[in-house]
């Protein structure tokens, strides 16, 4: 009998949760159970992509998919069964799915991470006439570099992003299954005999300028401090879950509290991204000085 | 003499490709070179690639020098604000 894990809504995510950070599902079949399973978040995506990816070398998954078609059309033509089926062969084709205004979801390492982005950028660029997304292509950059500098991820980092048109927002979801942040500047601030801090703390401290978990000059860590300040400048919105904590900047407002998803691990930054408040697309160069 | 980065280097957003960028500037400095550098043609920027890059020469040499020595041309206005920030953050105002 397979171990059944049925998933109708963000709460049963903590299922997939529960049993990575238990381990708990070594050499078992599992089901995925989808059947009720209502719309479709990115971030859902990233997380059953991750869950799959770390279960896939000594399990047998199976997935009933969304009884609801218009949810079951989504999942396949978003390409999620193929990418979880492919991973380890996973191709360098990085095109957009145009049916969707997607991006493919990606297993994303420092190899491969500018041919991601650079294709990310034209093609939001190509749906958003007359803005400028470099800051997207920083945005991904700067938190696929924070996965590898700092998560130690066992299953690298997973990128999804996509373009709602009509509501002109992109969503960008960046997540692994690292230590998270408040480990990580933990781990560093008792390397240096300095007093640890709360989850609250220390992704504060994470995110404030110039602070890093690491010493050396070129990873000094002023990523976090960037991403945080694009998304105030740009109005937009994003989601931090990191252990148990999570941590929403929103227009005006910055919130912690208690991570919605139980068992909790790693990273996952969810950004909606306004594009009207892009910046125009200038293609004058310039000096620096 | 006038470098382009798209020649020297794969991308602008690894700590790798930063580290490349700092060996050949490094060479330049040392010797005593002027030396433009173009980033026409590139299409991104990271904390982690001018960390790895422009981070490294500023402690070792010291920014005004690197100021003397080298001319940073072909940014779009969106790299040279995020630049300009980003070097901000090492407290140089430009």
């Amino acid at each position: 009998m397979p171990v059944t894990i049925k998933l109708r809504n963000m709460p049963d995510y903590s299922k997939l949760y529960y049993h990575i950070s238990n381990n708990s599902l070594s050499n078992e079949e599992i089901l995925l159970d989808l059947s009720e399973h209502g719309f479709v978040e990115p971030m859902q995506i990233i997380i059953l992509v991750q869950f799959i990816i770390y279960h896939i070398k000594n399990n047998s998954i199976r997935i009933l998919l969304p009884s609801q078609p218009r949810v079951n059309e989504y999942l396949n033509d978003i390409g999620i069964i193929k990418f979880c089926a492919t991973n380890y062969n996973d191709s360098n084709d990085y095109g957009p799915i145009t049916s969707r205004t997607a991006m493919k979801i990606k297993r994303i390492t420092t190899a491969n991470m500018n041919d991601y982005i650079t294709q990310t950028q034209n093609y939001f660029g190509e749906q958003c006439p007359g803005k400028d997304l470099l800051l997207l292509n920083i945005l991904i950059s700067e938190l696929i570099n924070n996965v590898y500098d700092h998560s130690k991820s066992p299953i690298d980092a997973y990128v999804f992003c996509q373009l709602f048109p009509y509501f002109k927002q992109i969503k960008l979801v960046v997540a692994d299954l690292g230590m998270g942040i408040p480990n990580s500047v933990n781990n560093y601030l008792r390397k240096i005999g300095e007093k640890e801090k709360n989850n609250r703390e220390a992704i504060e401290w994470a995110f404030s300028e110039n602070r890093s978990t690491k010493s050396q000059p070129h990873n000094i860590g002023k990523g976090l401090y960037l991403f945080h300040e694009f998304v105030r400048n740009n109005q937009s919105t994003a989601n931090v879950y990191t252990n148990s904590t999570r941590y929403s900047i929103t227009p005006g407002k910055e919130t912690f509290g208690t991570n919605p998803i139980g068992h909790f691990k790693g990273t996952l930054f969810e950004i909606l991204i306004k594009v009207v408040n892009l910046p125009v697309d200038n293609k004058e160069n310039v000096d620096l000085w | 003499m006038k470098l382009h980065v798209k020649d020297i280097i794969s991308d602008t957003v690894t700590n790798s490709s930063g580290f490349v960028l700092l060996t050949t500037l490094d060479n330049f400095l040392r010797n005593g070179e002027q030396v433009e550098l173009s980033f026409d043609g590139t299409p991104g920027l990271s904390s982690s690639f001018l960390n790895s890059s422009f981070g490294e020469l500023i402690e070792k040499h010291g920014f005004n020098k690197i100021k003397s020595f080298i001319k940073i041309t072909g940014l779009s206005q969106t790299q040279a604000n995020y630049f300009k920030r980003y070097l901000n953050t090492c407290g140089i105002q430009i």
